[in-house]
């Protein structure tokens, strides 16, 4: 039982290892070749480094096609035997082994320690493996099918093509209702488009199976915004949300540490702040009375510069809460405002544990949250300082 | 300016309708290390008590860092942080913020000994809150029109215009300080002294500063002929 399971298994996670690293790398891929030593696996494993290239050579040659439809179904087939197996190897139910198990089994079946992710076993449905490639363009008389094959981009233009089409049809419509008397038409809300982004380069790049420019993406986007600033732009919205991408709320992204409770049971958090070189620790307790100490002193007596200190305090003032919790600071590094900033920081985050949802979220929009990345900016050779010249006359 | 500094890359994914048509070469390049798509911090409790007020997208953007002069605290006042910015010298913002809180205090007292040595039926029309008096004060300077200067055939028009609101908020404000600093007549004083005498006049719309914003005012409608050198 066990040598027909392992054979499957180990030349699936092996050879998809194998090609995938290859042909993940270089999106274009060639086919022929990974086709070739898939269907004699063994010696492809324990062939030699030189004897590898001259075949690669020999069979290279021969044509760049596609992935194969029957090929496809080959290796969808040859996955599904191998689930199955590592499945019955896992001892549960093949039916409802997911891709998640799978991972999982291999993790604990064929435990890698390699650095390079690709390079560890693997099994993953082909569609996953093979990246989507191009359908042949042109025919057996050996002409293009595509009036667009000779731009070197059939698939982007024919994309621009199918927008100014679009945009054709939004203005004979605009026409239409013009000629109904319609001047402007009533705005629509529209709440999934404003709710979303363009989708960026690699996403436009996958679906037209092309590679373009920075340019080329521009006068893309360039091209969508026209069309969805139409004011009929709503008659065609599947050709618009094709390329838009939904905006996630940043504050779901935002996890929240559980509170700890000290010996009394009191609620206490920990959370770390840092802002230009200083660096803070805050440690915030409840039932507190409103005490701030930094580095075992006073809040007043360890920063003594009023804008610092109210820095310090703007957290606990923006919540209301000035008079719940005792703040415990030790801060290192940077000067005053930078160490204020630091304490604001390590507060805010060790507050959000005491909060609800809308009250992070708004200290979220107040800025409280966000580490302040800005540093001093660097003197420049030719210049006096960062941005400013040495004075100069031309005679 | 946001755009350049991300890279092409950057831009393309986070391209939206406002944004800038950005042309390659035209922009300087500088460092600022919020990406165009962070929206401006509010620290301010009264936006938050209307929920439904605030923009749905908001939740959906990053935000800047808060600036460490912006406070919710009922001694900060915005226009107060802005002209304490104006005063600042070679970025020493402790001492230009101790300036003005002497220069408000001189105010104070200069309203408090007015209030006790007024009569009875007078007291309650003297205002005692310096901000009140320095917010009054300001808006008596603010221009309601400007000048700009326009080449024409090798001779230079002031061209009357509208002013933006920051440009007519920084006049009335730059006007005042360096009122303020050329004040000769009154030499031995301090800074805080002059510029409190100096609210306490243009409150009243008298003074210095507020002749300023009428000279402004001659002269654009002086030069009201010019009015068709404006293209912008």
């Amino acid at each position: 039982m066990a040598a027909p399971m392992a054979g499957p298994l180990t030349s699936c996670g092996r050879l998809f290892l194998r090609f995938s690293s290859s042909l993940l790398r270089d999106n274009g891929g060639n086919g022929q070749q990974f086709m070739l030593k898939i269907k004699q696996p063994h010696r492809c494993l324990s062939i030699s480094v030189a004897r590898q290239r001259q075949q690669i050579k020999a069979t290279s040659s021969l044509s760049d096609k596609p992935y194969t439809d029957e090929f496809l179904q080959e290796m969808d087939q040859e996955y599904q035997l191998g689930r199955r197996h590592l499945a019955n190897m896992m001892g549960e139910d093949p039916e409802t082994f997911t891709q998640e198990d799978v991972d999982r089994a291999i993790s604990y079946l064929l435990p890698s320690g390699l650095h390079d992710k690709l390079a560890r076993p693997m099994l993953k449905p082909p569609d996953q493996i093979f990246p989507k490639q191009k359908a042949l363009q042109w025919g057996k008389d050996g002409r293009p099918f595509s009036f667009l094959f000779y731009t070197g981009k059939a698939n982007y233009y024919s994309l621009m093509h199918e927008a100014a089409r679009v945009l054709t049809q939004l203005n004979r419509h605009e026409d239409k209702m013009l000629a109904k008397g319609v001047l402007f038409p009533e705005p629509e809300p529209w709440p999934e488009f404003n709710k979303s982004v363009w989708i960026d380069k690699t996403a436009v790049e996958k679906m037209i199976t092309e590679s373009m420019d920075d340019h080329q993406y521009r006068r893309f986007v360039e091209m969508m915004e026209h069309i969805a600033r139409h004011p009929y732009a709503k008659q065609s919205p599947q050709f618009i949300m094709r390329f838009r991408k939904e905006l996630v709320a940043v504050s779901m992204k935002q996890q929240v540490q559980p509170l700890m409770y000290d010996g009394h049971g009191v609620a206490y958090m920990e959370a770390d702040g840092r802002r230009k070189s200083a660096r803070a620790r805050v440690t915030l307790r409840d039932r507190g009375t409103g005490e701030v100490t930094v580095n075992g002193l006073p809040l007043i007596s360890y920063l003594r510069n009023v804008q610092d200190r109210e820095q310090v305090m703007l957290p606990l003032e923006f919540v209301d809460r000035l008079d719940q919790f005792d703040v415990e600071a030790t801060v290192w590094w940077g000067g005053t405002t930078g160490q204020a900033g630091a304490i604001r920081l390590g507060i805010s985050r060790a507050l959000c544990s005491f909060l609800t949802e809308t009250e992070i979220e708004n200290m979220r929009l107040a800025g409280l949250l966000t580490s302040d990345l800005r540093r001093k900016e660097r003197k420049k050779p030719g210049q006096k300082k960062a941005r400013k010249k040495f004075s100069w006359r031309k005679r | 300016m946001a755009l350049s500094m991300c890279g092409k890359s950057a831009i393309s994914q986070f391209y939206r309708i406002t944004a800038p048509k950005w042309a390659p070469g035209l922009d300087q390049v500088r460092t600022v290390v919020w990406h165009e798509t962070y929206q401006e911090p509010v620290v301010d409790k009264e936006y938050y008590r209307k929920p439904e007020e605030i923009d749905e997208l908001a939740h959906t953007r990053p935000v800047k860092s808060a600036l460490s002069t912006q406070s919710t605290s009922v001694f900060n006042y915005p226009e107060v942080t802005k002209f304490t910015s104006y005063v600042m010298k070679k970025g020493d913002r402790a001492l230009a913020r101790s300036i003005v809180e002497k220069a408000f205090e001189h105010v104070k007292r200069h309203q408090i000994k007015k209030y006790h040595e007024a009569p009875a039926e007078e007291k309650p029309y003297i205002d005692c809150n310096p901000v009140r008096i320095f917010h009054t004060a300001i808006e008596n300077c603010t221009p309601v029109v400007g000048v700009k200067s326009v080449k024409r055939g090798g001779k230079t028009y002031q061209v009357p215009t509208p002013l933006t609101d920051n440009r007519r908020r920084f006049l009335a404000m730059n006007w005042m300080i360096a009122e303020t600093r050329e004040n000769r007549d009154w030499d031995n004083q301090s800074f805080a002294k002059k510029l409190a005498s100096n609210l306490l006049e243009a409150y009243q719309e008298q003074g210095k500063v507020v002749k300023r914003k009428y000279d402004l005012h001659k002269l654009a409608d002086a030069n009201k002929a010019y009015g068709h050198f404006r293209f912008w």
